[in-house]
């Protein structure tokens, strides 16, 4: 049974008077882990933006659990249960890493499970326990990876959203954290995530997207991308 | 004065107006706006203190529990009325908008309150200990200061609230995406830096007379303070308040009562020179 928790339809967006994002439709299922697949500079962090509602879409409609969310401000969103780790991460480096995850649940709905949320974060990421008293900026790239997606965990969110997570790791840090992101998928949580290491996010993907110069250009399965001689030779790199 | 006297004073004196820093530096790392108007927030609470002694007798000390509320409110009027508007204007805006503010409340002051000189004259004991002679006013502003960098720094650390000022301060784009609302960190900041600046009024009434258009040395104190500690910086600031307080005094000791004042511009420009950002600013900026 297919049910749509995030249901972009359509969405146009500007940076200024430049148009960005042409037309993007896309659908995330509940429970289903989407990857939005595109080479530098396609529109893969404008769109994640503009879906949590940091940035304003020109025209289009984004709706989460069937709730109209075009034009609600970020922070509410993330209220609502849908969060964004984002791109570079964005940890408060001076603050300590447990500092960091009680930031993630700051609204009202993940105070109510923060005593759960930490303890199953710490269990996810046993060395944010060990760290936890160490300030953000200390840790490694790939612990701070880990803090941004257990920060993310924090907000209890039904559905999250990361920007490229495995940039600049090595690549034995990229498996782990896709690991996590699949452990994370088969406990429930729905994901949508924008990657350019493309093979790795198709072998744990359900469904996958394609963004080229601001336009959705190909849309499938993991089995339908591999599939395709054009986007093999063009895209992926396989 | 011996010189452990003057460092002693300067100590003092320079938690308090360190303090007064904090205030600045809140407001700064916050929303990014430089309030001007911070030494004139200084003077309403020094007059609400006078007249609450004048007309009902209430110690200047008590008076904070009147001016510190008084000032948050204040300050939340004046963030949802004015400072809101400029907060993502190009910085000369709200530097324009924050220098109007502090020419309104002084030419308020002076026009309610006419130019004249105001002060009170209440004393507390003064403190020996070590052979140092400490004025129990000045004392009474220390221990005003260390009890509100103490309370300030419980609830930056401690509360939800409060660390979402620093992290507002820090990178205030992921602030947002913790499901933090940027617009009421921002009207928590400048009530609680209005509130600082008006009880530190009350404060000064103990140490000094007020008149209406004194807030601007208060600004430019707290101002070169806060740049000396490291823009955003609360612990730089207290510092940097310290630095200022004794360099100063212990000056007077030995330049004409004429050059003092400039003494922390020098110290400033000295500061900036080896370290740009501050004492405590972050680092590579
Ligand atoms: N703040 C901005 N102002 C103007 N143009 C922008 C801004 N941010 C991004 N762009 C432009 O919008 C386009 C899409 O950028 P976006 O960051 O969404 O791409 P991306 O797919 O996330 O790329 P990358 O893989 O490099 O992260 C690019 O052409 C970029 O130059
Ligand atoms: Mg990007």
């Amino acid at each position: 049974m297919t049910e749509p928790l995030l249901e972009v339809s359509r969405l146009a967006v500007n940076y200024g008077a430049v148009p960005v994002l042409w037309d993007i439709s896309l659908t995330v299922n509940r429970g289903e882990l989407v990857v939005l697949l595109g080479s530098n500079g396609a529109g893969k962090t404008t769109s994640l933006r503009s879906v949590q509602g940091v940035l304003k879409p020109k025209s289009g409609k984004v709706a989460f659990n069937s709730k109209d969310i075009t034009a609600l401000a970020a922070n509410k969103v993330t209220a609502i249960g849908l969060s964004l780790v984002p791109e570079g991460r964005g940890l408060f480096a001076t603050m300590t890493v447990e500092e960091n995850l009680q930031l993630g649940a700051f609204s009202k709905r993940a105070r109510k499970r923060f005593g759960e949320n930490l303890s199953s974060v710490y269990e996810l990421f046993p060395i944010l326990k060990e760290r936890k008293g160490q300030r953000a900026g200390s840790l490694s790239g790939g612990e701070q990876q880990m803090l941004a997606i257990g920060r993310g965990l924090m907000s209890d969110p039904e559905m999250l959203m990361l920007d490229e997570p495995s940039l600049g790791l090595a690549p034995i840090v990229v498996s782990k954290v896709f690991k996590v992101l699949e452990g994370l998928k088969d406990r429930g949580l729905t994901i949508l995530l924008v990657e350019q290491n493309v093979e790795v996010s198709l072998a744990i993907a359900d469904r996958g997207y394609l963004l080229e110069n601001g336009k959705i250009a190909f849309e499938g399965t993991p089995d339908q991308f591999r599939a395709n001689e054009s986007l093999r030779e063009a895209y992926l790199g396989l | 004065m011996l010189l452990a006297e003057l460092v002693v004073l300067g100590l003092a004196y320079g938690l308090l107006f360190g303090v007064l820093a904090l205030g600045l530096t809140l407001i700064w790392g916050v929303m990014k706006v430089v309030n001007i108007a911070h030494g004139d927030f200084v003077i309403v609470g020094a007059y609400s203190s006078y007249w609450l002694f004048v007309l009902a007798g209430v110690h200047p000390i008590l008076s904070i529990l009147f001016t510190a509320p008084f000032g948050f409110g204040l300050g939340i009027i004046v963030y949802l009325g004015l400072v809101r508007r400029v907060v993502h204007a190009p910085e000369l805006m709200s530097l324009f908008l924050t220098f109007g503010i502090s020419t309104l409340i002084s030419s308020l002051l002076l026009y309610i309150y006419s130019p004249n000189q105001r002060a009170i004259s209440v004393t507390f004991p003064s403190i020996n200990g070590l052979g140092v002679v400490l004025p129990g006013n000045v004392a009474i502003a220390a221990a005003y200061a260390v009890v509100v960098a103490t309370l300030l720094r419980i609830f930056l650390t401690k509360t939800y609230w409060g660390k979402a000022i620093r992290a507002v301060t820090e990178d205030s784009s992921s602030a947002l995406l913790m499901g933090i609302n940027p617009e009421a960190v921002s009207m928590l900041a400048f009530g609680i830096g209005v509130a600082i600046a008006s009880s530190v009024g009350s404060v000064v009434m103990l140490l000094q007379a007020v008149y209406p258009t004194g807030g601007s040395e208060f600004t430019l104190l707290a101002f070169v303070i806060v740049v000396l500690g490291g823009l955003g910086s609360p612990f730089g600031a207290l510092l940097g308040g310290i630095v200022i307080g004794v360099v100063d005094n212990v000056a007077s000791l030995y330049l004409p009562a004429a050059a003092t004042p400039a003494i922390g511009f020098i110290i400033l420009v000295i500061v900036l020179i080896v370290r740009p950002s501050g004492i405590m600013g972050a680092k590579g900026r």
